[in-house]
């Protein structure tokens, strides 16, 4: 059982009277993806900030890789990256200039830095950037080059706040990609966002709302726990070769004349083998998976918890 | 002139272009609305969105052939248009240090609304948006969702015929997000609401969409009609490693995009490459990780990367 | 602290700031302008002010006396032939002031008795007036008469702003050239500068350099040195302007001003960051910077002398170090002096811009 990577406990954050981070615990495993949900003023750009070490809290403790950020973030810089929300290229510097001076605070520089920056430049489609300012350029390649920024000096944890604002869907996706594959390779990864279904896209999520988490859990747990469940709809071919199909599944079957349907809280294991020995039995049958929308997950996380004013 | 005749579309733009010095916001927007719905306008930062919903807004000078929203000339004098628009910019710009009741005053007495009236008015809006209990506190200390709730309120108030609000949604939490569209479900009855959102669930609940993107307009239509005009076969792989599934399916020759969402990689393939879903469900399965494939509905996500992609090729 | 990481940020904001021509224009131009509009167009000396000449005696005396005034440089001479013209002009303004000897000026002068010579000021030059007085009165009093002045309407509010903007030492143009040093480095540098971190912070550039290994010295030697260097060259461009266009060069050493000078900006460009670094937006920034430095210019002796000024608010102005920077700039300017005499002073202004350092490292430091 590895250590969490990024650890935190009775993490506080209060302005004067208004509290906006209260007793946060959160852990995160190596390697995975971690989604941190929630609405402007939930307190997540709060906590991301004390997390890298910019802010400090009012309470509570935080460990980054065995470091202590609250009383030593400045140890801290070398081992994380950060793309914040408002992109964090220089005006009037090209964009090779702008990862030349980055490099350099990192000590990087010269034919290692040629090495790593060629390969982000081509991982990330951004040679025909390299020359251009900022300015000139469009939101989706901005925000991969911020993300390659903050991949510059191959950091163990990537922290990116609301990364995926603003950009098309193409660009959220092939991002996405990009985290995937970051978190395949061993680099752990802390996202905020607020588009709710990206949380599909990650290992474990953390809700947070007025300062308190109020969901901690993988998707699916969130998933089971959260909505009416999964629906099998099995259209077409054999109605009872598909209800015994459904039972054998784990699902609570249903008949009705157009269709049987089964439904379970969450997808039972085998139950996609079973679906698959139906299809091939039944090649006529049309069966349709239907997953509760992360959306509507989160729908009811808020509407369970208690909500403020 | 004045107001919109009996045939007459609520907006009718042809060839609506803005500039700003060198920098071409918008390069010639043909949109057409008869009556009225939810406009739902999409597409990346920058593509425009907030310039073209200020132009319908009466709020900028514009060059075009045809530019008629609600039967007013945008290059006329459009004191009238304005006096029939509700704006709800992106960012929240009502008075913090008003309550909400002194907010809808101040909006009223705008409109020269007699009190009868704003009473009547207000006190319906601020049923309907649950602010009732906090008509007396300040606009600033209200959360999120509830600020974005009663600008939309305070657009409502002067009845407008168009309703025009720039990503009203952006940050809320979801169930204030729910909140506020059955808000805006219940003015269409009155009202043709043009908004802007980057949420896909919301785009697929629009009644026409909008995609802009560089300034133009890339295509508009209804949802389903989007979704059936790019010519999508879509489909889900289920499986434990779906990173390795949309990999592998990518080297699937006539597969256009593959991507990883938790429990099943989706897998889009152009209908025009498609050798039948029979054969492609087939060809899912039989990739290693999977033990379930299935095609599904065309989504708005698949639908608007399609579009994104199919405008001009530009790897984004 | 980390050579190659100082580098790194110093040839970014050389960079960066270079290739905005707008900033570079207005580093250079303003405090150019500034020296050439306080030192020619402010300057509280008297030129060509038109001076209505009634002489009543038309003696050997009172036309040498006329030809004194007119010897000053300082009065253009108008000739007039009765009060009424004088009032006439002083109304319409062709006039700025009269002069009225008396018949039996030149015999009352022979005969050992004090005549007494009418001035009469437009009430509104009072600056001018202030100044023209001195002239006047010296010159009258070099020949043995004494000066009766008379101010038409308005006497006592103007009598007290006479007082206050008279320039005691009438050294005019030198004594606004060191007192402009001050105030460009006081306050233009703090302004400037002020603005620069608050809209690194809103653009999020800030945020992402607290997230390098970069620490706070660094930064802050990354935007001071760089600002330093601009200035640095202002005040060398400042004296040459001075002097060449003003005819005004420092008595003293111009190495050792030009040296206390940069490392004045230093510390009052620390000032700035502690003001950006404090301030959420580019206008609270400005703000403070104006709050802070406008009583500082007008209480440190730039142009109203800390003498004329009530005893408490002395020993207020002496907790600024802008006072002492003009002191110093005076002293060497004006009066020639060199370090071993004004040791005092720079020991003050070094103490003082420790302090300003300090502090701006503390605040551009803190994790709020």
């Amino acid at each position: 059982m590895s250590e969490p990577i990024i650890r935190t406990r009775g993490l506080s954050k209060r302005f004067g009277d208004f509290t906006a981070v209260d007793a946060l615990d959160l852990a995160v495993e190596p390697g995975t993806i971690f989604a941190f949900l929630g609405g402007n003023g939930s307190g997540k750009s709060t906590t991301i900030r004390m997390l890298i070490g910019i802010l400090e809290p009012t309470a509570g403790e935080i460990r980054v890789d065995g470091i202590d950020v609250v009383h030593t973030p400045r140890r801290v810089r070398d081992h994380i990256g950060y793309m914040g929300q408002k992109v964090s290229l220089y005006q009037g510097l090209s964009l090779r200039e702008n990862v030349e001076f980055y490099a350099g605070l990192f000590g990087l520089a010269g034919a290692a830095l040629e090495r790593r920056w060629g390969a982000l430049r081509e991982r990330f489609d951004l040679a025909a950037a390299e020359g251009r300012r900022p300015e000139d350029l469009a939101a989706a390649i901005r925000q991969r080059a911020g993300l390659a920024l903050s991949m510059l000096h191959e950091p163990r944890v990537l922290f990116l706040d609301e990364p995926t604002a603003g950009v098309d869907v193409r660009s959220r996706s092939l991002f996405w990609d990009v985290i995937q594959e970051e978190a395949a390779g061993g680099t752990t990864v802390f996202v905020t966002t607020h588009f709710v279904e990206e949380a599909d896209s990650c290992d474990w999520v953390a809700f947070i709302d007025a300062g308190k988490l109020i969901a901690d859990a993988p998707p699916e747990a969130l998933r089971e726990r959260f909505s009416d469940g999964y629906r099998v709809t099995v259209r077409g071919g054999d109605p009872r070769a598909a209800a015994a199909a459904l039972t054998a599944a784990g699902l609570a079957v249903e008949s009705a004349p157009d269709a049987v349907r089964g439904t379970a809280p969450g997808l039972p294991p085998g139950a996609l083998a079973e679906l698959e020995r139906l299809r091939a039995r039944q090649p006529d049958a049309h069966v349709e998976v239907q997953q509760p929308a992360m959306t509507d997950v989160f729908r009811r996380v808020l509407t369970d918890a208690p909500r403020p004013a | 002139m004045a107001g919109v005749g009996p045939a007459e579309p609520l907006i009718r733009l042809r060839g609506l272009t803005k500039r700003w010095g060198r920098r071409t916001a918008l390069a010639g927007i043909d949109l057409e609305v008869a009556a009225r719905a939810i406009v739902g306008v999409v597409g990346p930062d920058g593509a425009g969105k907030t310039t073209l919903l200020r132009a319908l807004a009466g709020l900028l000078e514009v060059e075009a052939t045809e530019a008629r929203v609600l039967g007013y000339d945008l290059r006329d004098d459009v004191t009238a248009l304005k006096a029939r628009v509700g704006y709800v910019p992106q960012v929240w710009s009502l008075h913090r240090n008003l309550s909400v009741e002194e907010n809808l005053r101040f909006t009223a007495r705008l409109h020269r609304l007699p009190e009868a009236e704003f009473r009547r008015r207000s006190d319906a809006l601020l049923e309907r948006t649950a602010l009732a209990p906090f008509r007396d506190r300040y606009a600033g200390a209200l959360s999120g969702g509830m600020k974005q709730k009663l600008a939309v309120a305070n657009a409502l108030l002067p009845a407008p015929e168009l309703l025009v609000l720039d990503e009203p949604t952006a940050g809320i939490d979801v169930v204030a997000r729910g909140e506020l569209w059955s808000l805006l479900a219940a003015a269409r009855a009155s009202a043709l609401i043009v908004i802007s959102t980057s949420y896909l669930d919301e785009a697929a609940g629009c009644d026409t969409l909008v995609y802009l993107d560089e300034g133009r307009l890339v295509a508009s239509g209804t949802p389903d009609a989007l979704r059936a005009r790019v010519g999508l076969e879509c489909y889900r792989a289920w499986g434990g490693a779906a990173r390795n599934i949309a990999c592998a399916a990518r080297g699937l020759g006539y597969v256009s995009g593959a991507r990883a969402a938790g429990r099943y990689a989706r897998v889009d393939v152009p209908a025009a490459r498609s050798p039948g879903d029979r054969e492609v469900l087939h060809d899912l399965g039989a990739l290693p990780d999977v033990r379930f494939a299935e095609r599904i509905p065309v989504d708005m996500e698949a639908a608007l990367l399609a579009l994104s992609a199919g405008h001009g090729g530009r790897a984004a | 602290m980390s050579w190659q990481r100082l580098r790194t940020l110093l040839r970014r904001e050389a960079r960066a700031s270079l290739r905005d021509p707008f900033t570079v224009g207005i580093l250079v131009a303003v405090p150019l302008l500034a020296m050439v509009l306080f030192g020619f167009v402010l300057s509280t000396e008297v030129h060509g002010l038109r001076l209505a000449v009634l002489d009543g005696d038309a003696s050997p005396a009172s036309r040498r006396l006329i030809g004194d005034l007119r010897a000053t440089g300082a009065f253009t001479l108008v000739p007039v032939r009765s009060r009424d013209e004088i009032e006439l002009g002083l109304v319409d303004g062709r006039l700025g002031g009269a002069i009225v000897v008396p018949p039996g000026f030149g015999r009352d002068l022979a005969e050992g008795r004090t005549p007494e010579v009418n001035a009469i000021y437009d009430a509104a030059e009072a600056v001018l007036a202030g100044n023209a007085e001195g002239y006047v009165r010296g010159v009258v009093a070099a020949t043995g008469a004494r000066l009766a002045v008379r101010r038409p309407a308005s006497g006592g509010g103007i009598a007290v702003v006479t007082s206050v903007l008279f320039n005691p030492t009438l050294a005019g143009v030198p004594f606004m050239v060191s007192g402009t040093f001050g105030f460009v480095l006081s306050f233009l540098a703090v302004l400037i500068t002020a603005v620069t971190i608050v809209n690194e912070r809103m653009a999020g550039t800030f945020e992402q350099l607290q997230v390098t290994p970069a620490t706070t010295l660094e930064i802050l030697l990354g935007k001071l040195l760089p600002m330093g260097g601009v200035f640095a060259l202002d005040i060398a461009l400042m004296m040459l302007a001075a002097g060449l266009l003003l005819g005004v060069w420092p008595n003293g050493s111009a190495a050792f001003f030009w040296i206390v000078s940069a490392l004045y900006v230093l510390t009052t460009l620390s000032m700035g960051l502690i003001f950006s670094a404090t301030s959420a937006t580019a206008a609270e920034a400005v703000q403070k910077t104006v709050i802070f430095s406008i009583p500082i210019v007008q209480l440190s002796g730039f142009a109203f002398p800390i003498r004329n000024m009530p005893g408490w608010l002395q020993w207020v102005t002496e907790c600024f170090p802008a006072t002492h920077y003009i002191r110093i700039s005076r002293a060497i300017y004006l009066r020639g002096e060199g370090p071993l005499d004004l040791w005092p002073e720079l020991l003050i202004l070094a103490a003082f811009g420790a302090l300003q350092v300090t502090v701006a490292l503390r605040t551009m430091g803190a994790r709020t």
